[in-house]
């Protein structure tokens, strides 16, 4: 029998219909994350959350970045990819830190700018209650937050046994929006092509 | 080739709602046909059809970088000046694209033809993936279609195959013009099929898109939009409030902002510039080309332009046929006019997918009018022989 051009299995609608509006869609079962970005543990206290809780946190995120950020034989290498004057020399750093170098000697990696406090943290109401929280099998570790070139908020993180960068989602605050829409809008409706 | 009538799938109402196409009937008047169908033999779709467009999309990408390298002629294509750094990066870095359109004029002879390249906003992906699969199936089941009957369309599977190459870490957001049902829908499908390969996804209005303090744009829970899938078209994004946000909010879109060139109108003078001669294309150029005058039976099309809006046509050099619409405003370009494929007072325009760089399937929409527009029909199709 010739090979068919039609596919051979039907396609299916994972939601079952296309009338699906406005709706948070979850493909892995995913709450919609409501964490909060702070640059510093003050500022990261300043929002009500205990300060030894934020520095503990931030100390968390740092060691994570430090093991998990994209390494670069030279500053030039990582500049490209996040931006002058924004790597630093980690090699001395890692080792003081103890945290996984993988190897010693000089290398560069971004600046870590901030992190991506959880919001179960948010909630815990002294150090002794984070202390409980952390070895709970539901700890959350806080993210290392920082911008690669193009200005995308991104984490470290370890995917296939490379360290990389990834884009997150953070929470931030919009300052207006509308921006986009108005053009097709005015012209009495846009109906695609 | 050929126009075939066939009794309607009694429940295929039913079917449609259950599923959420609403739009099956637009202002109206019908939109989906079940009771007609365009039969063509597997050689027209596979050698008239298939592999030109597999052929068009190289060569489209080849007249894109062609642009990329030339300010003056972003600038002939009425991309703004200051977003050409944009586009222009989008492509040299090889932002991913999803999907685009080719609509072709062909009437069973000679070579397709290709009419233009919605490569922007393509709609009618549900009726064509989707709808029209189905349509296909309960016909053989039914008997109304025979049992080795065919059709161009692995449409969805491509498209799941292809929402697997973005990153699956941010939430994949899905910006739409959402009053509009069609846009909604497309939108709402093409989400699914993200759902499918293994996205988490949101839905939201086009307008509802916000930024940041860092300009970094937002959803309605604040939550900043870092991949996005936006059926709103790029020659207005670029010319909104929030375009001078573009370079600098690191948000990935898709299309990506490079996709303006290859739906523009001025694409087609490109082709027939760099390509002369070729098969599929046309003779095309801008309308301020002396050549364009040449061209005593020719159709007028402005750069910027969907739904066959301010499409002028030239007959031994006098206008016969003109329809309205507010698209005018960005040049135009003149193309050499060609047959559709006619039967009974209806005349029929194809529509070749391309996902990825695969050409995976085939949907046709017919009107009365020479021009197709957003009333017109789509009518499904079957491969047999």
């Amino acid at each position: 029998m010739r090979k068919r051009k039609i596919g051979s299995h039907p396609p299916l609608l994972a939601l079952g219909t296309i009338a699906a509006t406005g709706l948070v869609l979850s493909g892995c079962g995913e709450e919609p994350a409501t964490d909060a970005v702070f640059n510093t543990p003050t500022e990261c206290a300043s929002s009500g959350v205990d300060l030894e809780i934020c520095e503990a946190e931030y100390q968390q995120a740092l060691q994570q970045h430090l093991s998990n950020a994209p390494r670069f034989d030279g500053q030039a290498a990582c500049e490209a990819e996040y931006g002058e004057g924004r790597c630093l020399d980690a090699g001395q750093v890692a080792d003081q830190q103890g945290a996984n170098n993988g190897g010693s000697g000089s290398f560069f990696i971004p600046f870590m700018t901030g992190y991506l406090v959880s919001s179960a943290i948010g909630n815990l109401a002294s150090y002794a209650a984070y202390r409980n929280y952390r070895s709970s099998p539901s700890y959350n570790y806080s993210s290392p937050i920082y911008t690669n070139r193009a200005g995308q908020t991104v984490t470290s993180a370890v995917r296939d046994g490379q360290r990389i960068s990834r884009p997150v989602n953070v929470n931030t605050r919009t300052v207006s929006r509308s921006g986009f829409g108005g053009r097709s809008t005015s012209r009495g409706g846009f109906f695609g092509g | 080739m050929k126009r075939i009538t066939l009794p309607e799938r009694e429940d295929w109402r039913a079917k449609a709602e259950a599923v959420g196409f609403g739009f099956h009937e637009m202002y109206g008047e019908p939109y989906w046909l079940d009771d007609a169908a365009y039969v063509f033999s597997l050689a027209e779709i596979a050698e008239a059809i298939e592999d030109p467009s597999a052929e068009l999309h190289v060569m489209c990408m080849e007249v894109a970088a062609d642009v990329i390298r030339d300010p003056a002629m972003m600038t002939k294509l009425a991309i703004p000046e200051p977003m050409q750094e944009l586009v222009r990066t989008s492509f040299e870095t090889e932002e991913r694209h999803l999907y685009g359109r080719f609509d072709l004029a062909y009437d069973g002879t000679g070579p397709a033809k290709l009419l233009e390249y919605n490569a922007d906003t393509p709609t009618s992906i549900f009726e064509s993936a989707y709808f029209q699969y189905n349509w296909l199936t309960d016909n053989i089941a039914l008997g109304s279609l025979p049992e080795d009957a065919d059709q161009f369309n692995t449409i969805q599977e491509t498209l799941v195959e292809a929402f697997r190459a973005f990153s699956n870490e941010p939430i994949f957001h899905f910006a739409a013009y959402t009053e509009s049902d069609e846009d909604r829908g497309t939108a709402a499908y093409l989400m699914d099929c993200a759902i499918q390969a293994g996205h988490r996804t949101e839905l939201l209005d086009i307008r509802e898109i916000g930024i940041d303090a860092e300009e970094r744009f937002t959803d309605l829970q604040d939550r900043t939009i870092e991949l996005c899938f936006k059926l709103y078209p790029w020659e207005d994004m670029l010319r909104e409030p929030f375009a001078e946000h573009l370079g600098r909010s690191g948000t990935q879109f898709v299309e990506p902002p490079w996709k303006t060139i290859l739906s523009n109108k001025g694409l087609l003078p490109l082709l027939w510039d760099r390509f002369p001669g070729h098969p599929n294309l046309l003779p095309a150029f801008f309308s301020d080309d002396p050549r364009a005058d040449a061209l005593q039976n020719a159709v007028r099309k402005p750069l910027h332009s969907r739904e066959g809006e301010n499409v002028t046509f030239i007959e031994a050099g006098l206008v016969t046929e003109r329809s309205d619409g507010d698209y005018g405003d960005g040049g135009f370009i003149v193309q050499e006019m060609t047959k559709l494929f006619e039967s009974e007072g209806n005349h029929a325009v194809l529509g070749t997918w391309i996902v990825g760089n695969t050409a995976c399937g085939l949907g046709m929409r017919e009107d009365r009018s020479r021009i197709t527009r957003n009333l017109s029909r789509f009518v499904p199709h079957a491969i047999i022989g």
